[in-house]
């Protein structure tokens, strides 16, 4: 049973020109839960865009999403919320912490969205902090951290509401690669121990290979699509 | 999501630009300030014009000939203020006015005529120096308090007074130069009381008309305005003196009577039985300055006020800048927000009461400032404001009456917040719009 699907995506932007360029290129594309999948292509191929489409952070043009139930297409913003909040989990390049805040007070902010109190938010922090092994660093400001321990923290942050699907932005784009894999390999053991689905965009293939599964895009389409989905093959699409 | 959890990333939100904050509630604070700065010293202005022209003759009507509807118009003569008399119901006294009433300047100016000059005697004249009309070339200013008042010699036999009916012969002023030999001034009541006992006990005004006839004259004063002191002659003795000196000019009917009430609340019902009398009581004439005056005061406060929304309009738009570049620094937050499962109504709630902080805690640092500043000057410049604008007994410069204290920074308050939240209407609704997709990959 696909937890991701998506039917005859396309995203179309227009541009300021008024011409129309399309993002993603009538993508079909399943995905079961617990699966690690990495997405690769180059730059402005249409990676993010897929992502943000199955984090239900932007809707397609035309096509469907269906995501852990939830079809993307229709939803309206509250229940785009709630289900950004309980299923997914973002991990951005940039890791986008509140840099004066504490390790502690950035991973709390998903579950006081879910109506959780501020010490039960707290607890559940210093419980995901451990489990990226920053467990020291509970109330250290993201600022005196370094970046590998900034994208450990975006990590907790992205699993503190035990969310089904991991989908991560170039996790690895502002890292050493001794600190990259490092990375990849928190995010392989959680995906592995916690059934968390995972979804890596990424330019790097080395990243890429870790994945079971990898998805190819170019200039908006999935150009190839290797991996556990059945044994490696090549789709055109 | 739960009130308590916005509250807490919206301070989270404040403290993360805590210069920009700083910025913005210094805004504030600097408005509030101004706010509750301008209505005290207005409130205090008023206040001080209320008590101080308030206190004139508040209790007096004046009842003159009616005009265009009165059909015949009625004389105001002696039937007349008997009419009134009986009619108007309990009042303190009824005084007349004479157009060419036996004013004392008027009789120094028709002295220089046929009449004998008359002599003021009795009292040390040394105040009437200033007035050109005496020509006591001898008499020198003297403190009253140094002087011995004599027995006139000779004094004319005196037409023997009776006890109705002294009309004043108002002499503007005349009496300031005693109250400044005893160091006081207009408006100061212990100063007041003190010169009405030491005039009535012990100086005695006589008008000498000739030297068979004299009028013996006393000191009235209504109020605690000295320049309302004057010497009264009695009625009777004005209209005998104006036949017999000026027989070919009779005395007129009065141009007014004067209704002095018991108190301020009784002076409807007279004026309502005046009118069922069919004549036309109406304020004095210093009730309508007073009403001038206080509505100068009111016209203050307007102006106040409007700058007081000058000011909060001025504050709402630094307040809408400042969130709106606050909002667009922030914008991978609220990005971060949006993909963590925040909705847009809880993106515009958070920056909402980000705004309804920096408003809370600048109008409460401007309240605490402007008190602080208010109590400063107040010490400071009172006097010197006092002595400068010859205004005396100013007790204060701004209004420290409990309630209205209250109330005032109340109102300031709740205007600065509400300014706040106003000014934070509009960035809260972009930030809430911001698309998380565009902000995410722009951060």
């Amino acid at each position: 049973m696909a937890i991701i699907s998506l039917k005859n995506v396309s995203k179309i932007y227009r541009t300021a020109t008024g011409s129309h360029l399309a993002a993603l290129d009538n993508i079909n594309l399943d995905i079961p839960a617990g699966e690690f999948v990495a997405v690769i292509g180059q730059s402005g191929s249409g990676k993010t865009t897929l992502l943000n489409m199955i984090g239900g952070l932007d809707q397609p043009s035309e096509g469907s999403v269906i995501v852990d139930g939830h079809d993307i297409t229709t939803a309206g913003d509250a229940e785009l919320s709630q289900f950004r909040n309980k299923s997914i989990g973002f991990i951005f390049q940039s890791f986008h912490l509140q840099q004066l805040q504490t390790a502690a007070a950035n991973v709390m902010v998903p579950m006081l969205f879910a109506n959780a109190s501020w010490a039960e938010a707290r607890a559940m922090a210093e419980t995901r902090l451990a489990l990226v092994g920053l467990a020291d660093k509970f109330n250290q400001r993201a600022n005196q951290l370094s970046a590998g321990q900034c994208q450990r923290v975006a990590i907790a942050r992205a699993i503190i509401n035990n969310p089904t699907i991991l989908l991560a932005d170039e996790p690895t784009g502002n890292l050493d690669i001794h600190t990259g894999a490092e990375i990849i390999n928190l995010l392989s053991k959680i995906n592995a121990e916690q059934n968390t689905t995972l979804l890596i965009v990424t330019h790097d293939r080395e990243v890429a290979s870790q994945a079971r599964r990898m998805i190819t895009i170019e200039g908006g389409r999935i150009v190839s699509d290797t991996g556990t989905k059945g044994g490696n093959h090549e789709t055109d699409q | 999501m739960k009130l308590t959890n916005k509250m807490l990333l919206a301070c989270e939100g404040v403290m993360a630009k805590k210069g920009r904050t700083f910025m913005l509630a210094l805004g504030v604070s600097v408005g509030t300030a101004a706010l509750v700065f301008l209505v005290s010293i207005i409130f205090g202005a008023k206040a001080y014009v209320d008590k101080n022209v308030g206190a004139i003759r508040e209790n007096l009507l004046v009842v003159k000939m009616k005009e265009k509807d009165s059909t015949p118009a009625k004389a105001l003569d002696d039937s007349a203020y008997r009419a009134i008399e009986n009619s108007a119901g309990p009042v303190k006294g009824i005084y007349r006015e004479l157009p060419i009433d036996p004013r004392l300047g008027i009789l120094i100016k028709d002295a220089s005529a046929p009449f004998k000059v008359f002599d003021v005697v009795g009292v040390d004249v040394g105040l009437f120096k200033s007035y050109p009309q005496f020509k006591h070339n001898d008499v020198q200013p003297v403190n009253l308090k140094d002087v011995t008042f004599p027995t006139p010699t000779p004094v004319p036999p005196i037409v023997q007074e009776e006890k109705e009916d002294y009309v004043p012969i108002l002499v503007p002023n005349i009496f300031m130069e005693f109250v400044s030999t005893l160091g006081g001034g207009g408006g100061n009541d212990t100063i007041v009381e003190e010169f009405r006992k030491y005039v009535e006990g012990r100086a005695t005004f006589y008008i000498v008309v000739d030297d068979n006839k004299a009028y013996r004259c006393k000191v009235v004063g209504r109020d605690n305005s000295v320049s309302r002191f004057s010497i009264a002659v009695p009625y009777r003795y004005a209209v005998e003196w104006n036949k017999e000196q000026r027989p070919d000019r009779p005395l007129p009917n009065y141009s007014r009577f004067v209704v002095e009430a018991n108190e301020i609340k009784d002076l409807d019902n007279i004026k309502e039985n005046i009118v069922l009398a069919g004549y036309l009581p109406q304020p004095t004439e210093v009730q309508d300055m007073s009403i001038i005056v206080s509505r100068g005061a009111t016209y203050l406060f307007a102006v106040a006020v409007t700058f007081c929304l000058i000011i909060a309009l001025v504050a709402a738009i630094g307040i809408f800048n400042g969130l709106s570049i606050s909002i667009m620094e922030q914008a991978p937050r609220i990005g971060i927000l949006r993909s963590v499962g925040g909705t847009r109504s809880d993106i515009s709630s958070i920056y909402l009461i980000e705004a309804f902080v920096i408003g809370l805690v600048g109008c409460l640092i401007g309240i605490v400032a402007a008190h602080l500043f208010m109590w400063g000057s107040d010490i400071a410049l009172r006097d010197f404001l006092s002595d400068v604008t010859n205004l005396r007994g100013i007790d204060t410069l701004f209004s420290w009456d409990f309630p209205k204290v209250l109330y005032i920074r109340l109102g300031a308050l709740g205007l600065g917040v509400f300014t706040s939240l106003f000014a934070g209407v509009g960035p809260a609704y972009r930030a809430a719009r911001l698309n998380p997709a565009v902000v995410l990959r722009a951060g």
